[in-house]
């Protein structure tokens, strides 16, 4: 085997193997939690893809459609891969044991790359494939876009990451020679993430003009034309594989030249963008590797000591710990503008839904279409509410991930004089004070868009209460099985199937009260039922939640106890 | 001060005994040696004894408190400084001073006291305020010795201290374990540097295989043994076999 395939099986040995200590028992319930809240949550994606795809469909924007779900796929491999990309290459524990092994840094860097991408493209075949395959048996596709879906997904996960490392790799080689160097991978997933969020939003802030009724106006379709001619050619890639997969005649050479056109650009480009990358590894990776592992021996401000409780100062710890990591700072912290993010999203999106219902409901008896208009925009109106509860576990990643990122260090942590009880409360209370006003922000944003009363008081109180019982179960969850062991913090998060699986069982519970409302809407339940089921089903899974932290909560010293590393 | 009675800890569902029925006795004003062979137990015995690891058999008891029934109480007499020191290294020297004064109640002017002695010995004032990322591993185990002292521990308890440390660090180190047992305070810890066991140790053990197979005097050990050096009576009773 090359030096390239020996790091590359290294680098995946040693994230992926199983736990040791594991039964078999065990590793068969956490397969089955896993597959069952996977199946849930796939189950949402497919609904929400065919549901809104149709609408897309109808108005000949089938490609516009696809597109965005390309884009989707890059926004997923933005938010969870650039960190990974950046903390892999340059921030992993492993970078001094590479230097140091008679292998060219431009091969590490290779392997590295590649490593990350077969992550990524398997995340993204995992969630956006089984979407696009329902999408295309719903609009009724040709062959060739099968084919074209599994190439370009294949490939897309590699465009967001290439052009990321193609900006990081000379970010990183300056940021070495900067006194505060930890500061810049930071503010660069910031401004990609915001960047690519804000292009996102303006894009539904445009198509939010298509509504429901399946009737658009010309002036919207021209809007949404524009819009999309734009983020076409930001993301040009991305607009040819779209074309290639309808067989548009873009080039108006024949569909199936103007396809093989369009696949040999998207190829191209890809194939550019990956020589580049490599050329920039070649000359730049050893140098940045080495300037951002030097120490900082700049003089520094003398500080003063400062007394605080033990609580607060518990609380403190936490918060440095983790804004302190560049690879745990954005996971953290970041994931509390999402739900906020995607408040406006879903808002927009659903409210253009409600608009006419009626329109649709030609020839139906009149008293029956008042019924179901009536269900129908109850129903919408309770989407951004239902839908944005699954954001909710999402911003409990730095409570369920609290114990495992303290690595070894937890040994630290153990020799204090400091109960067990008052360690947790100081974990739940540290990632509270983010994540319960995150979501009261959230409950006022969906209701600022559709304004009433009840809605807003029921939403502030069942989305504080969900949020606070959520991240109690995560602090608590991962005591249970802290992921301790680990070259890089971010393999404590992303790397920790403890963690994730508990992810998944908070977002695989709120999914069920999405899905028991799209059937209570299929089957046309009054709208007032659905309203008091609706809210009823959330402020119960809050309970349920609750009800297992107190039960988790009694076992805290046990679990605490028997960590070792 | 410290009792250690018939604790033992087991691996591998109870096939491999990493300390076997070891019972010590420490008393306050002296400094205890805790020799062994690599893997004979020793960072085993320290562990349970900081509350790391679960005294599964026998008990453990610091300044009368039990580590398992009173861990709270337990841990406010003792100091530890690990063998690699694992400490909060997003923290600099001042806000992990900080923290351990916040956990264990030491004032402000406290702290400033008891580091401003420990940071001119171990040359480290110009990098107190800089993160502990950035340490040296000996300037880490420095910043770890401080902190284990800045609640005036009863115990003071080392796991290989003099690892990583410079010759200045190592002797201003020995000169502060005796110190602490001139203030009537308790030093235990465990090294493989017999030279300096010999030096500083009032007492001595050593364990084999998890088996305490001698405890005593320094001095009279060696008389017992013909005085033979600390490293020859090691070899005779726990060298390779």
């Amino acid at each position: 085997m090359n030096n390239f395939g020996i790091v590359l099986k290294a680098l995946f040995r040693n994230k992926l193997r199983f736990d040791e200590s594991a039964t078999k028992n065990k590793k068969i319930g956490l397969i089955v939690l896993f597959a069952v809240a996977y199946a849930l949550i796939l189950s949402f994606v497919i609904f929400m893809t065919v549901t809104m795809g149709a609408v897309f469909a109808v108005n000949g924007l089938a490609n516009t459609f696809y597109f965005l779900l390309l884009l989707t796929a890059s926004g997923i491999v933005l938010i969870f891969g650039i960190i990974t990309l950046i903390s892999t290459l340059y921030l992993s524990k492993d970078t001094d044991f590479y230097s140091m092994l008679p292998i060219k840094s431009s091969v590490v860097f290779a392997a590295k790359l590649v490593y990350v991408y077969l992550f990524e493209a398997a995340l993204v075949a995992a969630i956006i494939l089984p979407s696009m395959i329902a999408f295309g048996i719903v609009i009724r596709a040709w062959a060739w876009y099968y084919v074209i879906t599994i190439l370009a997904l294949a490939i897309i996960p590699a465009l967001p990451l290439f052009v990321a490392a193609i900006f990081a790799v000379p970010i990183m080689y300056l940021a070495g020679k900067l006194k505060n160097r930890s500061i810049v991978p930071l503010i660069f997933y910031t401004v990609m993430f915001l960047g690519f969020f804000g292009l996102y939003i303006w894009f539904v802030m445009t198509v939010s003009s298509l509504n429901g009724s399946f009737d658009i106006s010309p002036d919207d379709v021209a809007k949404v034309a524009r819009v999309m001619t734009v983020i076409g050619y930001i993301m040009y890639p991305f607009t040819c594989v779209s074309s290639a997969a309808f067989g548009l005649d873009t080039f108006e050479l024949g569909v199936g030249a103007s396809t093989a056109v369009n696949l040999i650009i998207f190829v191209s480009i890809s194939a550019v963008l990956t020589i580049a990358i490599m050329l920039l590894g070649r000359f730049m990776y050893a140098q940045s590797v080495k300037a951002n592992n030097q120490t900082d021996n700049s003089v520094v401000k003398r500080g003063e000591f400062k007394a605080a409780g033990t609580i607060k100062s518990l609380i403190v710890r936490e918060y440095k710990c983790a804004f302190r990591s560049t690879q745990t700072a954005f996971q953290c912290f970041g994931v509390f503008l999402m739900p906020i993010m995607f408040a406006v999203v879903f808002s927009l999106i659903f409210k253009n839904m409600t608009g006419n219902i009626g329109d649709s409901l030609n020839g139906v008896d009149p008293a029956e279409a008042e019924r179901i208009a009536a269900t129908l925009k109850m129903f919408f109106t309770l989407m951004p509410y239902t839908t944005l509860v699954i954001m909710l576990p999402v911003t409990a990643n730095g409570a369920i991930t609290s114990f495992s990122r303290e690595g070894i260090a937890v040994e630290s942590l153990k020799i204090l004089p400091i109960s067990v009880k008052r360690l947790v409360a100081a974990k739940i209370l540290a990632w509270e004070v983010f994540a319960v006003p995150c979501a009261a922000v959230t409950a006022v944003i969906v209701s600022v868009f559709d304004f009433a009363i009840g809605n807003l008081i029921l939403s502030i109180g069942a989305y504080v209460l969900m949020s606070a019982v959520l991240v109690a179960f995560g602090v608590l969850w991962d005591l249970i099985r802290p992921k301790l062991k680990w070259t890089d913090p971010m393999q404590a998060i992303k790397h920790n199937t403890h963690s994730t699986i508990g992810q998944f069982i908070g977002m695989g519970a709120t999914l069920v009260i999405v899905f028991i409302n799209v059937i209570m809407m299929a089957v046309n339940v009054e709208a007032e039922i659905l309203y008091i089921v609706c809210w009823s089903l959330i402020y119960a899974v809050a309970v349920i939640f609750a009800i297992a932290d107190i039960l988790i909560y009694r076992g805290i010293e046990t679990y605490y106890n028997r960590i070792e590393i | 001060m410290l009792e250690i009675s018939h604790v033992s800890m087991a691996y591998a569902n109870g096939k491999v005994k990493a300390v076997d029925d070891l019972s010590l006795s420490l008393k306050a004003g002296e400094i205890f040696g805790f020799l062994g062979a690599n893997g004979a137990g020793k960072t085993t015995t320290i562990k349970m004894l900081t509350g790391i690891l679960p005294v599964k058999s026998g008990s453990i008891s610091i300044c009368g408190h039990d580590i398992t029934k009173e861990p709270i109480n337990a841990k406010r007499n003792f100091g530890f400084v690990p063998d690699s020191p694992i400490i909060f290294d997003k923290y600099t020297g001042r806000e992990y001073i900080d923290f351990l004064g916040d956990i264990y109640g030491v004032s402000a002017e406290e702290r400033a006291r008891v580091t401003g002695d420990l940071l001119k010995r171990f040359a480290l004032e110009d990098a107190f305020d800089k993160r502990i990322s950035g340490y040296s591993h000996g300037m880490k185990q420095k910043i770890a010795i401080i902190g284990a002292l800045i609640h005036s521990p009863s115990l003071w308890v080392l796991d290989e201290p003099m690892m990583g440390l410079d010759p200045t660090s190592a002797f201003a180190l020995k000169e502060l374990m005796k110190e602490h047992r001139d203030a009537g305070k308790t030093v235990f810890f465990s090294t493989h540097v017999l030279d300096v066991a010999e030096k500083i140790c009032d007492r001595v053990a050593i364990i084999n295989k998890g088996k305490l197979v001698l405890c005593g005097d320094t001095d009279e050990i060696r008389a017992a043994k013909g005085n033979e050096s600390l490293e020859d009576v090691f070899m005779s009773v726990a060298g390779n076999e």
